[in-house]
């Protein structure tokens, strides 16, 4: 049985250019498209958290926490949550009903690969890929070896907090199978300082879920493989109260299934690949103070067959179809969403591979409405230090089955929000002596018309109701100095955003020249760290302007930073392979609410030990 | 580094600067002048806890924003139902913040606070007693306005004690429950159920009295199928004088008698951004049939939230939400709804109040 381990600590940036994802529509064919993907060492970092928190203290995407157990959601360049797409393994899997997904509820154990795509792909990803992408990739399967990988984690942290997981992956001639478990317990009493000043302790924020996933694979001969995956998980979570409210008895309960099915068979000029996904999703939310108690499954199933061929020496024409059904029972009645599309995408490398060009194209059908999604990309490489790259993409978005349906409010009249978006940018790599230094820039702009807005009051009803121009720059530094045994690194991310509404269908709308309400101006990200033979130590610095909360910039909660430090040690022992993870989150103890009125927890620890076995 | 390295450096600068727009708000909110003569009751969105409380002017035409926040430094809750003044102090229901706060009438300064599981209205009974109506409950908590105590709980036999008319010695209370197509007569004295009344219809939340000491009864709830009627009733047999029923997925809310109190007037409410059947409404008491066209009637994606009618001019103030996403405003219009002018209150007016 031979073990693949690990003895020092495997890569000296925090973000390492790897493949952003598995997915073949986006490695070979999105091409101009800006993709950030986090390093294994970062996953190592957070292992014992969830995909939220490592994207809010990493990268340059905003992440909305309604409460500290709720729901948190992500947003990229302005966009919606609804309109930034988060796929598993190349599927969506965005709740069908709210369209988002819960990023509070993705454990980073579950994931091996996480990557971040900016800006639409619509021809290639479909609807709801307006502002960008969640990438969430397990690991592709290896045959024909006999690995035998085990590993185990525990951790223990500030407010009652408990977390374990377990990883095993086995590989035996044909086979391959691999199963991730991650279970965590949280009081969440954490101390927090009231609108008055009182000193209080943060109630009903209790937490218990479990996750589990199984991957198989099977090859049925060499380059053609067949494969599963199962993930279950739930999560039982106690809301606490707002600050207005003087107490909160509410709970959420949320359960998913995924099962995932793909086959894929690669020759030398051509790739054949098909993958089917089917989705359940429950979430029952009450609240007994106002006797409220809601009970929503939704179902969404996925199917997708696609053709890579090869054409001549630097050419490759990609054509897919993507079928995609959701529905929500509602009472005796059931609501369904329909999708069928026929995409295609071309790319070439010219000039000794110093042009890359790539042209993409669906055609979609949705409940029997008729869309076209052209786009095309390209990038150039000016030195073998600086690219340039550009893209130019058409985004819509489908209005969700609870926008269209939800009882009451839902406005079954309502179009697909849609429009086009355009970004440049360029990257500049090089290295001297023990330097080496990483930039890259983007700006983009985006129309978006028929954005949809939920206008309320007693009941509350989306509308098709304005124009949202978004714009903006986005950049990524990183310097690093390796000499002996020692590297130092720093990044910064930094993200500037502007998306206003330009046009309303509403007189006197307020809204008009205003900021899109939770979309920050300014993000920025920074980590500044020092890695000695197997020690790691980082210090990671986040800040997150001023959010709107009203559309005419009425109301607005105040910026916010932390500080968060972060050690890694990784150790031989007995032939086993032990790491020992430290966190100090929010290190100056900063009073904040990712949204208003819902207090963060100030300074809080987290302690793991990590045993490759 | 050499040239490539400046240039690199330079590069980096030029995109790290590219903060173009300040990021400061603008806060905007006015100062406080004096005291008005009309409150305007700004429920805020449910969940952000941004209610306020605003108030205009009519001898000097301003209007002052956020009084509470002003004079308190502090955020006055989550959905600021409605308002009333006892005596010198004015008593705000806070729905979601389960309190009601009393201020100061001439300050806006806090004089305390009583805690009461989502409450909806207050009505005065006398200097020591009033009654506060309360929403997902059968209670309604009687009160001592000078203690700020409470004094005792009534139980009901439904659900969401909501509309409330005094009477004489009695309290005629509406349960706005989908199960209840009777009204309830307190006596104060005893705080005992003496009279239930039937209505025409379910789920009974408003209640008025015309001038010739005849109840007006809006009872519906469009979102969970029960139509929307008004009853007249002799409150002294209990008999139903008149009845009439809205067509299906007609939502009207506060009614309001003009100085008169000949003549009622009422919102109907469409959230799906239409007009037809949106807007406000007037009725004789004489009529036998409901108004067909509006009096005001709404724009595109338009509806009104809060309707009022001064004393002393018969003016209409009528709140426009915009949908409880941005700052509302409210029209002042003529009885023959002309509209005079507007200005500009917090988010979600849904009570203009006179203040008696």
């Amino acid at each position: 049985m031979a073990q693949k381990k690990q003895a020092t600590l495997d890569s000296v940036s925090i973000k390492a250019k790897r493949n952003a994802t598995n997915d073949i529509r986006l490695n070979d064919f999105a091409v101009g498209q800006k993709t950030i993907t986090v390093s294994t060492k970062t996953m190592q970092l957070y292992n014992l958290q969830s995909v939220g928190t490592l994207l809010s203290q990493q990268l340059p995407v905003f992440v909305k926490s309604y409460s500290f157990n709720g729901l948190a959601t992500i947003s990229f360049r302005g966009a919606s949550a609804a309109q930034s797409q988060v796929l598993w393994n190349g599927i969506p899997i965005q709740n069908a009903a709210l369209g988002v997904a819960d990023v509070s509820a993705l454990p980073v154990p579950m994931i091996n690969k996480i990557s971040i795509a900016h800006g639409g792909s619509g021809a290639l990803l479909g609807s709801g890929n307006v502002g960008g992408a969640l990438l969430l990739d397990n690991e592709q399967p290896e045959f024909d070896t006999k690995v035998h990988k085990l590993s185990g984690c525990i951790g223990s942290g500030s407010y009652g907090q408990y977390n374990g997981s377990i990883k095993s992956t086995l590989t035996h001639n044909k086979w391959f199978v691999s199963i991730n478990t991650f279970a965590q317990a949280a009081k969440n009493n954490y101390p927090y300082t009231n609108t008055t000043g009182a000193k209080h302790t943060m109630t009903n924020g209790k937490l218990e879920s479990y996750s589990a996933m199984l991957n198989a694979a099977y090859q049925l001969k060499p380059n053609n493989t067949i494969g599963v995956s199962l993930w279950t998980q739930q999560y039982k979570r106690e809301i606490p109260p707002a600050l207005f409210e003087a107490a909160s008895v509410k709970k959420q309960e949320d359960q998913s299934v995924k099962l995932l099915a793909d086959w894929q068979m690669t020759q030398t000029k051509y790739t054949l690949y098909a993958k089917s996904s089917f989705i359940v999703d429950r979430i029952d939310y009450s609240d007994a103070a106002v006797n409220l108690q809601t009970n929503n499954t939704v179902y969404q199933y996925y199917q997708e067959t696609g053709w890579k061929q090869h054409m001549g020496k630097a050419g490759q024409l990609l054509l897919f179809v993507p079928v995609q059904r959701a529905w929500l029972p509602d009472g005796n009645d059931t609501q369904y969403q329909n999708r069928v599309a026929l995409a295609g995408a071309w790319s070439v490398k010219l000039l000794n591979n110093k042009l890359g060009i790539a042209v993409q194209s669906r055609a979609e059908v949705i409940n029997n409405k008729q869309i076209f999604l052209p786009g095309a990309g390209a990038t150039y490489a000016i030195t073998d230090k600086w690219q340039l790259r550009a893209n130019a993409q058409r985004s819509y978005r489908v209005p969700t089955l609870n926008e269209l349906y939800y009882f009451p409010g839902g406005n079954p009249r309502l179009r697909p929000e849609q429009g086009w978006s355009q970004d440049v940018g360029h990257t500049l790599k090089t290295s001297k002596n023990k330097f080496s230094f990483y930039h890259d820039a983007s700006i983009f702009n985006r129309n978006i018309n028929d954005w949809i807005m939920w206008l309320g009051g007693a009941i509350w009803t989306p509308h098709n109701i304005a124009k949202v121009h978004s714009r903006g720059t986005e950049t990524e530094n990183r310097i690093t100095y390796t000499t002996g045994k020692w590297t130092l690194n720093t990044d910064v991310y930094t993200s500037y955003i502007l998306a206003t509404t330009t046009e309303s269908y509403i007189q006197n709308d307020g809204s008009v020249g205003k900021q899109i309400p939770y979309t920050p101006r300014y993000n920025y990200r920074m980590n500044i760290g020092a890695s000695y033979n197997s020690f790691y130590l980082n210090y990671n610095h986040s800040y997150t302007g001023y959010r709107f909360i009203t559309i005419d910039e009425s109301s607005w909660l105040t910026p916010y930073q932390c500080g968060n430090i972060q050690l890694l040690y990784t150790k031989p022992f007995r032939g086993k392979i032990l790491q020992l993870s430290a966190q100090v989150n929010n290190v100056w103890n900063e009073q904040y609410s990712v949204a208003g009125y819902r207090p963060m927890p100030g300074t809080n620890w987290l302690l793991g030990i990590v045993a490759h076995l | 580094m050499g040239r490539q390295g400046s240039k690199t450096i330079i590069l980096l600068l030029a995109t790290l600067l590219t903060a173009c727009v300040k990021d400061t708000p603008n806060p905007n909110i006015n100062s406080i002048s004096s005291n008005g003569s009309v409150y305007i009751v700004c429920e805020g969105n449910f969940g952000n806890g941004d209610g306020t409380l605003y108030n205009y002017n009519t001898a000097t035409d301003s209007v002052n924003g956020d009084l509470y926040r002003t004079q308190n430094n502090a955020a006055l809750g989550d959905v600021f139902q409605s308002i009333k003044r006892i005596g010198d102090s004015l008593y705000l229901c806070i729905n979601n913040s389960d309190k009601v706060v009393v201020l100061n009438a001439k300050t806006h300064k806090e004089a305390g606070k009583i805690n009461i599981p989502k409450p909806r209205y207050i009505l005065p009974i006398s200097p020591t007693l009033a009654y506060v109506s309360t929403l997902y409950s059968n209670n309604i908590y009687t009160i001592n306005p000078k203690t700020l105590q409470i004094t005792s709980t009534l139980t009901i036999p439904h659900q969401n004690p909501e509309g409330m008319v005094r009477i004489m010695d009695n309290v005629i209370v509406c349960p706005w429950d989908t199960t209840c197509n009777k009204i309830y007569t307190i006596n104060t004295t005893n705080s005992s159920i003496t009279l239930t009344t039937k209505i025409a219809g379910y789920a009974p939340h408003a209640i008025l009295v015309d001038k010739e000491q005849m109840l007006w009864v809006m009872a519906g709830n469009v979102t969970k199928g029960k139509a929307a009627t008004l009853t007249r009733i002799d409150p002294s047999t209990g008999n139903i004088l008149k009845a009439y029923t809205f067509a299906n997925g007609t939502d009207p809310i506060k009614p309001a008698f003009n100085k008169t109190r000949d003549t009622l007037y009422y919102i109907q409410v469409k959230y799906d951004g239409s007009t037809d059947g949106n807007g406000i409404y007037r009725m004789s008491i004489l009529d036998n049939k409901l108004p067909t066209k509006s009096l005001i009637p709404t724009l595109p994606y338009q509806y009104f939230y809060a309707l009022g009618i001064e004393p002393s001019s018969g003016y209409l103030y009528i709140g426009d939400p915009k949908g409880f996403t941005q700052k509302g405003t409210v029209g002042i219009y003529k009885q023959d709804g002309t509209l005079i002018k507007s200005f500009v209150t917090g988010l979600g007016p849904g009570q203009i109040y006179f203040g008696e």
